[in-house]
């Protein structure tokens, strides 16, 4: 297991002089509109990405063929990726959380804020695992753009259909639901990718 | 455990191709070459051996075990090299040492890095830089490099120049000094497996023709040359398949079966193949 995401740190690590100019990007545009959630939202959504990228790597090398005759289970080969994306999402909450602070967020809200943008980052990848596991990156990149298009709409088109923004009661219930909502995602895409990751053939 | 590998009433069934109830088995120590003709069903018996399709009828026995209920364990000690890499062509042989070592339990870094040095393969180079027969080098590199007992490997030396062949097979023949060290090989380069091989199994059309020791192979057939006129004579349980040629007829035949003054040649492997799939046609191939 460890070999496995070692290897998906080697391969997204080729990228790494493109990865850093994004950031930096980021880093400086966030900074100089003075919008601090920038810079996190935008590296949570490039470590859900470069997850998906390490399942490209390995779909390009037919990497799948070669492991599974090698001492690790189909198990371990569908959990490594959801460990990889939790470890990236760590990394991007971290330097979330470091930068808000020092740019002076008070350090609670930070927390709050760097919180709800993990979880918002680890439920896209909750989504997206079992997608990919089923239909590989080029029929799963166009079911996945669909799947984003829909809270894309809804955010859009909701307020116009009288949508309101849900009242503060609710607000504070949201950490309670939102980590349930996890949970209980997590455990459905790990299985629904087991169960589709075990009866593929390679 | 006398059996490195084991096959019994192996079949799977795709909607245009079958493999049909395949039986043999590789005994330890030995080598066996795996031959038949593209498509004949070489690479999908690799794959059910491997697990990486699913049978739907048989069993399979890898060292002894059956390989639906405890191959995690057991390809510790199994070896695999497939025709292409699959290696991710971004990585270098030093990123793949350090990957493998955070999988095989019995991973030997020493091991791997004399294998590189005798296969002259670079260590920091990006594999996508590698020629074909580097590629190849490294993954048998890399086979060899932990507690391997059998190699499992498909065609591994498809496309590579003589020299680099010959390199490859004395790896080989050097890992087979060890007793307890088993081969199984598919090619078409029959003069290779022919060098090496105990044993060859040949597979054509889903179905194993034969499972037979090299020696007993060439001593059982030969090829007989005589005029077309002669031919009727021989009596056709000898044949196994024939061609008519300028100077008349040439037939694959089993040596014991012929009565008579015939001229018969040493059959070669391939001689033996060509035959056999001739005899699948019909018995005449023009």
């Amino acid at each position: 297991m460890k070999g496995l995401i070692l290897k998906d740190f080697y391969n997204l690590g080729r990228q790494n002089k493109v990865i850093l100019a994004a950031i930096a990007f980021y880093l400086i545009f966030s900074l100089a509109n003075k919008d601090s959630s920038f810079f996190g939202g935008m590296l949570t959504f490039l470590m859900v990405m470069q997850t998906m990228t390490a399942m490209a790597y390995d779909e390009k090398s037919k990497w799948d063929r070669y492991a599974l005759a090698m001492p690790v289970s189909r198990t371990d080969m569908v959990l490594s990726k959801y460990i990889l994306g939790v470890i990236l999402l760590v990394i991007a909450f971290a330097a979330n959380l470091i930068f808000m602070v020092a740019t002076g967020t008070e350090p609670v809200m930070a927390l709050n804020v760097s919180l709800v943008m993990a979880g918002i980052g680890l439920f896209s990848i909750l989504v997206t695992l079992p997608v990919l596991f089923k239909f590989g990156m080029e029929k799963g990149r166009y079911i996945i753009m669909l799947i984003f298009l829909i809270p894309t709409v809804i955010g859009f088109l909701g307020p116009k259909m009288g949508l309101k923004m849900p009242d503060e009661s609710f607000m504070r219930l949201l950490p309670v639901l939102g980590l349930l909502i996890l949970i209980i995602s997590g455990i459905v895409s790990v299985s629904i990718s087991l169960a589709v990751y075990k009866r593929k053939e390679m | 455990m006398s059996e490195a590998l084991k096959l019994v009433n192996v079949s799977k069934h795709y909607r245009d191709f079958s493999l049909n109830r395949i039986n043999f088995s590789l005994p330890t120590g030995c080598i066996m070459g795996f031959i038949g003709e593209n498509g004949a069903g070489k690479t999908t018996t690799i794959k059910l051996i491997l697990d990486l399709i699913k049978r739907d009828e048989g069993s399979i026995f890898v060292l002894g075990r059956d390989n639906l209920t405890d191959l995690k364990s057991v390809k510790e000690n199994i070896g695999v090299v497939m025709e292409d890499s699959f290696f991710p062509e971004n990585l270098t042989a030093a990123n793949i040492n350090r990957i493998l070592k955070g999988i095989y339990r019995t991973w030997n870094e020493k091991s791997f890095d004399s294998y590189l040095k005798q296969l002259s393969i670079p260590a920091n180079k990006p594999i996508k830089e590698y020629s074909k027969g580097m590629k190849m080098k490294l993954s048998i590199a890399a086979a060899l490099s932990h507690d391997s007992k059998l190699l499992i490997l498909d065609e591994p030396t498809n496309g590579l120049d003589p020299v680099i062949r010959d390199e490859i097979l004395d790896v080989f023949l050097e890992f087979i000094q060890d007793e307890s060290h088993s081969i199984f090989i598919s090619s078409h380069i029959i003069s290779d497996l022919e060098k090496i091989c105990d044993y060859i199994t040949f597979i054509h059309k889903g179905s194993i023709i034969f499972s037979e020791s090299k020696d007993d192979l060439l001593e059982k057939y030969g090829v007989l040359k005589c005029p077309e006129k002669d031919f009727s004579g021989i009596d056709s349980d000898a044949v196994i398949g024939y061609r008519k040629n300028s100077f008349g007829i040439e037939a694959l035949v089993l040596r014991n079966r012929i009565r008579g003054n015939f001229v018969i040649d040493r059959a070669g492997i391939e001689d033996i193949m060509l035959f056999y799939t001739v005899r699948s046609k019909g018995k005449q191939m023009s």
